[in-house]
């Protein structure tokens, strides 16, 4: 389902436009130019992502800042996984990202590689016990 | 009537600062397709290569030089890395399938802007461009000998011995025949081979010894391929009179190259791939080329075997303690990856680089064109082949036009005393 769509200038060479597909719950941090938000809605968690150290760019390497709240609050402790699907080519990412807990419902994306141009559905598959969902964005490269 | 002509004047007046403008360099390009190419060029200058600490050196570069048109690296003596990267051939061979001591089942890939890849071979077997260079020298069809015959050339040879010393330090004393026999390597699954026994009759202190000369062999013809570059083609010179707009410039393109550039970027959907101003994405695609004797697997297989490789950029040769194989190899095996898939060659220099495909099965670039074209006699789509690959239908002007912008990515000029092998290893001010 798709309950807003944002659109982030994440770098002077490309520009995200954010849908969130199933997210709930306030951002948990307030917006700037560097975080994406997912916005309020049907399911319990809320993600907050940005490039570390140099903007998001096609086909260069990037780790990721991630915050993830479930039911409004920082959310530890969770199976945090992420994947990049390009609907337009049937493929996705030429390698999967290890996901670090950094503590304090914050997670680091070490590695990301969106290696080619266009489209990419870039999927936060969280888990807590028994609450399970996916989170996602499509980022414009 | 006055008021016409003055008119008349001022039109013509416009009009002529309107096609002058500085703001419209290419009448033919839409302004995204004029942003599209500025980032395409310039080429950057070539990447770091933290793995290699002699990248750079110049000296290094002169002996890997010497090392790159040495025969005697061969077991049969007539056989050097220029064989199948031969300069006269855009660093290729113009052959179909490469042969040195015997045929390949690949086509050669060309070194330009070689040192600008992520992964090398057309599967990424290799991680980085050091370990790239030893592999032919043990492979029975290419350069067909072995480390401990390479470490003996440079040891018995008193010009490439003081060059390498000078880098590397004192060589071992391989005089010593019972300790550092004529000839010997590991043998993937052939422990019976005379090579393979050899090698395991040795000190493993005396192998690591081996391995390390034969490392600083890989890394000085790595630093030697980093100056084999090519940065300045038409359309590099195109781009200038974009950015600066330069109508003497950007005249270096016909109309006809541009129009194939916006059909690059456009309608021929070739930037889907050939991307970033080396004119690849650096990865792997199932592109559908049929495929000409048996089902060679691609990426699955480079995968592997560079898991495998002992002189990947996890291993101790790596001179950045493997910070770059822990971001690069540790992730490789994980992603969505497809039998078929081959790497993403450049295109500079691409009209200079016939036959075409990882099996060399397109002789012409002309071919190649009508074939993404057309997709006549494409492979069967695989699981996850690129779903955008389909028929372009390209008219025979559109291709023509595409041909011309791809021969406008032509630019051979490199220093010649860089094409063929020096007076010395040894870089001093005497030598050449």
């Amino acid at each position: 389902m798709l309950n807003s769509v944002r659109r982030w200038t994440v770098s002077g060479l490309a520009a995200a436009i954010v849908m969130v597909l199933g997210a709930c719950a306030d951002d948990a941090l307030a917006p700037s130019e560097q975080w994406v938000t997912s916005a309020a809605g049907e399911g319990r968690f809320s993600v907050a992502w940005r490039s570390t150290g140099m903007p998001l760019a096609r086909n260069e390497s990037r780790d990721l800042d991630v915050a993830v709240d479930l039911d409004g609050e920082p959310a530890a402790g969770l199976d945090v996984a992420v994947r990049g699907w390009m609907p337009d080519h049937g493929h996705g990412m030429v390698r999967t990202p290890p996901v670090r807990d950094m503590g304090a419902g914050r997670y680091r994306v070490e590695g990301l590689l969106l290696h080619m141009r266009g489209r990419w559905d870039l999927h936060f598959d969280l888990r807590a016990g028994d609450v399970a969902e996916t989170v996602s964005f499509v980022v414009d490269l | 009537m006055r008021t016409l002509i003055s008119f008349s004047v001022l039109l013509v007046v416009a009009l002529w600062f309107v096609t002058r403008s500085p703001t419209a360099p290419s009448h033919l390009l839409t302004g995204q397709e004029v942003a599209i190419a500025l980032e395409l060029s310039p080429l950057p200058p070539v990447p770091p290569s933290p793995t290699n600490r002699v990248a750079d050196d110049p000296a290094a570069a002169r002996l890997g030089q010497a090392l790159f048109f040495d025969e005697r690296l061969s077991g049969t003596g007539d056989v050097s890395c220029a064989t199948c990267h031969d300069p006269a051939r855009g660093w290729g061979d113009g052959r179909r399938l490469a042969k040195a001591i015997a045929h390949h089942p690949r086509h050669t890939l060309t070194l330009w802007n070689v040192a600008y890849n992520r992964w090398f071979f057309w599967a990424g077997r290799k991680d980085t461009l050091w370990s790239q260079a030893l592999a032919p020298f043990e492979d029975p069809r290419e350069h067909g000998t072995s480390r401990l015959a390479v470490a003996h050339v440079v040891h018995d040879d008193d010009d490439l011995r003081s060059a390498y010393e000078e880098l590397f330090g004192a060589l071992p004393d391989l005089a010593d025949g019972a300790r550092f026999p004529a000839d010997a390597r590991p043998v993937a699954g052939d422990e019976e081979h005379p090579h393979a026994r050899a090698w395991a009759a040795m000190e493993e202190r005396d192998q690591a010894l081996i391995d390390d000369v034969f490392v600083n062999v890989g890394k000085s013809i790595a630093a030697y391929q980093r100056r084999i570059v090519s940065r300045r083609a038409p359309f590099d010179v195109f781009v200038e009179g974009l950015a600066a707009r330069d109508r003497d410039k950007v005249a270096a393109l016909s109309e006809s190259a541009q129009r194939g550039f916006s059909l690059f970027v456009g309608k021929a959907q070739c930037l889907v791939c050939h991307d970033g101003p080396n004119f690849t994405d650096l990865e792997f695609h199932a592109n559908r080329v049929p495929t000409g004797e048996g089902s060679d697997p691609g990426r699955p297989l480079g995968i592997s075997r560079l898991l495998e490789d002992p002189f990947n950029s996890l291993s101790r040769h790596a001179d950045d303690g493997g910070e770059e194989g822990r971001r690069k190899l540790a992730l490789a095996p994980m992603g969505w990856r497809t039998p078929g898939e081959f790497k993403t060659p450049t295109l500079r220099n691409v009209a200079r680089t016939a036959p075409y495909m990882h099996e060399g099965q397109i002789a012409t670039l002309r071919a190649v064109v009508e074939f993404y074209s057309t997709l006549e006699n494409a492979a069967a789509p695989g699981e996850h082949t690129e779903t955008i690959l389909v028929p372009l239908h390209l008219s025979e002007a559109e291709v023509d036009d595409l041909l011309a912008f791809l021969a406008s990515l032509t630019d051979e000029t490199l220093d010649a005393d860089l094409r063929r092998a020096p007076a010395s290893a040894r870089l001093t001010s005497q030598s050449n």
